[in-house]
């Protein structure tokens, strides 16, 4: 909104609702109190005004606060919120703006037309589904062909019926979209793909996901990480005691229908010292877990261990001294909506922890074929936490740390030479307070520590 | 005269071309002036050898000049070579190989190993058409570029050792002197949120420092980046210092004030107030003694500055007096 535009809207929203509240004179004295926006802190004592409490009206942080904890958030801007409050409250239909109207009109008629079309193409599929499949040039294969195209194109027009509505627009916009209507799962599909897409496509480049864990990997779903009520962009780096618990995700597909998803967690940068290389480590995995896009809210800590989950939430940990851990979450599709068998899951991976055994995302995908469809990840290092961490966890390995091996130079040792060099020997026992000790580590300045036990090598 | 200039060559050649039915019609010489004269001139320089050089001759361009220091670039190892982290591959100027598999690229294209391996060189057009590229390998048998999609090969290149606790440090050195001092953190300017509490530790010297890494820390807490600094975002070099001298003054009073509270505070023996009032005395009776010399060589400036008025003014008496 142009700031001229900004300027004057307190003015015409006033104009509009001279019966809600008397138009203020134009005049240098101060506003009444009542009608200055205030922020109140505190919750107030006693009875709560129930305008306070609903998402369309609620302004106060307080009540802000509630209406996220009861799991109604508050809808639009605070502004706008404010604004609804003060305001006649006319529809967004009846607004009465005369090209908002006709404009309206337009899009109605616009609207007849697609459904028209609809209707037609729906026709048109029922009597080439009623014809014999000999009338058709190449036979069943090419009505089906026929039928699939007719149906994307009624797929294309429902959401081209819909997609210039005002009404329609805002619904989405305040996050009131019904995902079982294509409109709005188009619309939140463009969105993720505008943006969080992107992001998402280039943490798994960055990050080495392809080819890494799968040769190839084109994400479908939005798939956002909670932890502790917390959102955590993807790949970022966590402290340990946060990423203790299992975290919450939000799965959003831009299909229609339910299916039933496997939820992999599983960290392909486990040290093995012994190989001097990386395996991978299952985290975490959860089969049968039933997905729609109206539900996508999904906490992994609340699914029922007996049906869903084959290998129980290991918390992230980094051993001291190792790079950092990327802990790749993946949502895979299962086949056909068709439930796995959970206790061969188990069987298979629930026991393999140690470092020899090397998890592997291909060979599960392959074996119960599955389709890798969601992604996020985060990053675990190690800090000050970890150690506890490890040990609630009953995992072993929080009192080793991982040191760079020392590459030795392929030069040959030269031998010493110069004035000290040749003065090192007892012959010259008269000149050591002068000459310092090159051969081996000096210590003549006092930098190596001798006993870590004393004093810390210091003075004083 | 310009366009003339530039069309020198061309006449000198129509002019070659034309000249021996040319040189036998001296009419058309007469007639046609300036240029056509004069390329005919050039052309006769031409003629008789007078020729500058602007292409060398005999396989001069092979030569290499002699009196340049040797730059020493190219190969340093060649491809199957083991090397180990920071071997220098190639030297170069500008980007004839690039790095590949495990290695890096220094601030002078230099290609250096990133792990211990074999060297490759290779082409990869898969990442790009035209370039070629310096990898490094595990295996001697591998060959580069690696097939799309397989999973990275990487080294872990670390052993695990046992955590060793450092015991803590003592609060009281040997000699009985603490050996960590706090000190309360101070508003910044402009504002009344104190900063952070200050650690100093007590070093080999016998002095209290700060640790590197906390005074490092304190660059974020004043949000200094390196366009920006000191004051907010847009403040100058100039409002920079000015703002340090300002910091430095503040620590500076601060100092002065609490060690005019400890003096306040601690009982003095008589010696001591002695010495501190002799103290006081010579240097008021070295201020005293400053301000006389000032006063004095002032006296004397505005005695000779009046002496001298007196005597121009005479001067000009006389004259006057004189010329009357």
């Amino acid at each position: 909104m142009s700031s001229c535009r900004q300027v004057g809207r307190p003015l015409a929203q006033r104009l509009l609702r001279q019966d809600a509240a008397p138009l203020r004179p134009f005049t240098t004295s101060s506003p009444a109190s009542a009608q200055v926006y205030k922020v109140v802190r505190e919750r107030p004592e006693g009875e709560v005004d129930p305008v306070e409490l609903d998402p369309n009206t609620a302004v106060h942080p307080w009540a802000e606060k509630d209406l996220w904890k009861a799991g109604t958030p508050p809808i639009g801007s605070r502004r706008r919120r404010y604004a609804i409050r003060t305001s006649q409250n006319i529809p967004f239909e009846q607004l009465p703006y005369q090209a908002f109207q006709e404009a309206r009109k337009l899009l109605a008629e616009d609207r007849e037309e697609k459904i028209a079309a609809i209707k037609a193409e729906v026709e048109k599929m029922r009597k080439i589904r009623e014809a014999d499949a000999s009338l058709f040039k190449g036979g069943e294969k090419k009505r089906e062909m026929k039928l699939q195209s007719l149906r994307q194109h009624i797929e294309w027009l429902k959401i081209q019926a819909d997609i210039n509505d005002p009404c329609i627009k805002r619904r989405f916009e305040d996050g009131l979209g019904d995902m079982n209507k294509p409109i709005y799962r188009y619309l939140a599909q463009r969105r993720w793909e505008a943006y969080e897409r992107k992001i998402i496509e280039q943490r798994i480049s960055q990050f080495h996901i392809t080819p890494d864990i799968l040769p190839t990997f084109s994400p479908q779903y939005d798939v956002q990480l909670f932890f502790r009520r917390a959102k955590v962009p993807a790949g970022k780096l966590l402290p340990s005691d946060i990423t203790e618990v299992p975290p919450r995700l939000r799965i959003q597909p831009f299909d229609a229908g339910d299916r039933l998803v496997t939820i992999v967690i599983l960290d392909p940068d486990v040290p093995n010292v012994a190989a001097d290389g990386f395996t991978k480590r299952c985290h975490y995995l959860a089969a049968n877990i039933p997905l729609s896009p109206t539900n996508p809210a999904l906490a992994l800590s609340r699914l029922p261990d007996a049906d869903h989950v084959a290998v129980p939430y290991l918390p992230a940990f980094a051993q001291k001294g190792s790079p950092y851990h990327r802990l790749a979450i993946f949502v895979l599709d299962q086949p056909d909506g068709r439930p796995l068998d959970v206790a061969k899951l188990r069987s298979l991976y629930a026991a393999n922890k140690t470092p020899e055994h090397n998890f592997s995302l291909k060979s599960l995908r392959d074996k119960f074929g599955l389709r890798p469809a969601g992604f996020t990840l985060f990053r675990a290092a190690w800090d000050e936490t970890t150690a506890d961490v490890m040990r609630r966890a009953g995992v072993p390995g929080a009192d080793v740390e991982l040191r760079p091996t020392r590459v030795r130079s392929l030069k040959p040792p030269k031998p010493l030479r110069g004035w000290e060099a040749k003065r090192q020997g007892p012959k010259y026992r008269h000149l050591w307070k002068y000459t310092k000790r090159i051969r081996g580590l000096s210590n003549a300045k006092g930098w190596i520590i001798k006993k870590r036990g004393d004093g810390g090598g210091r003075r004083g | 005269m310009r366009l003339l200039r530039l069309q020198l060559p061309i006449w000198a050649a129509v002019s070659g071309l034309l000249r021996p039915t040319v040189s036998l019609t001296p009419l058309t010489i007469a007639a046609d002036c300036g240029p056509r004269a004069r390329g005919i001139e050039v052309n006769n320089a031409l003629v008789s050898g007078r020729r500058y050089a602007s292409v060398k001759s005999q396989g001069q361009y092979k030569l290499k000049p002699k009196r340049t220091i040797p730059k020493k670039l190219g190969a340093k190892r060649t491809g199957d070579q083991y090397v180990i982290p920071g071997n220098i591959l190639y030297k170069q100027r500008g980007t004839l190989w690039w790095p590949g598999e495990n290695c890096i690229m220094g601030r002078d294209h230099t290609i250096h190993a990133m792990a211990a391996g074999y060297v490759k060189y290779y082409r990869d057009p898969a990442r790009h058409p035209k370039r070629k590229y310096i990898g490094v390998v595990f295996n001697k048998d591998d060959v580069l570029p690696y097939a799309p999609h397989i999973e990275r090969k990487r080294r872990l290149g670390m052993t695990a050792h046992p955590i060793v606790e450092r015991p803590p440090q003592p609060e009281v050195s040997a000699s009985g002197i603490p050996t960590t001092v706090v000190r309360a953190g101070i508003a910044a300017p402009g504002s009344s949120r104190k900063g952070p509490a200050r650690v100093l530790r007590l070093r080999d010297d016998y002095s209290y420092r700060e640790d590197n890494w906390r005074v490092g820390r304190l660059v974020k807490l004043a949000g200094v980046t390196k366009t920006k600094g000191g004051r907010g975002p847009r403040s100058s070099r100039r409002a920079r210092f000015r703002s340090r001298r300002w910091r430095a003054e503040q620590e500076l009073e601060a100092r002065r004030r609490s060690s005019a509270a400890m003096e306040e505070t601690e009982e003095l023996d008589e010696w001591t107030k002695a010495a501190q009032r002799r103290a006081e005395e010579e240097r008021q009776k070295k201020i005293q003694a400053q301000k006389d010399k000032k006063k004095k060589q002032a006296e004397q400036q505005a005695k000779a500055r009046q002496a001298a008025i007196r005597r121009s003014a005479a001067k000009k008496e006389k004259a006057s007096a004189q010329g009357r």
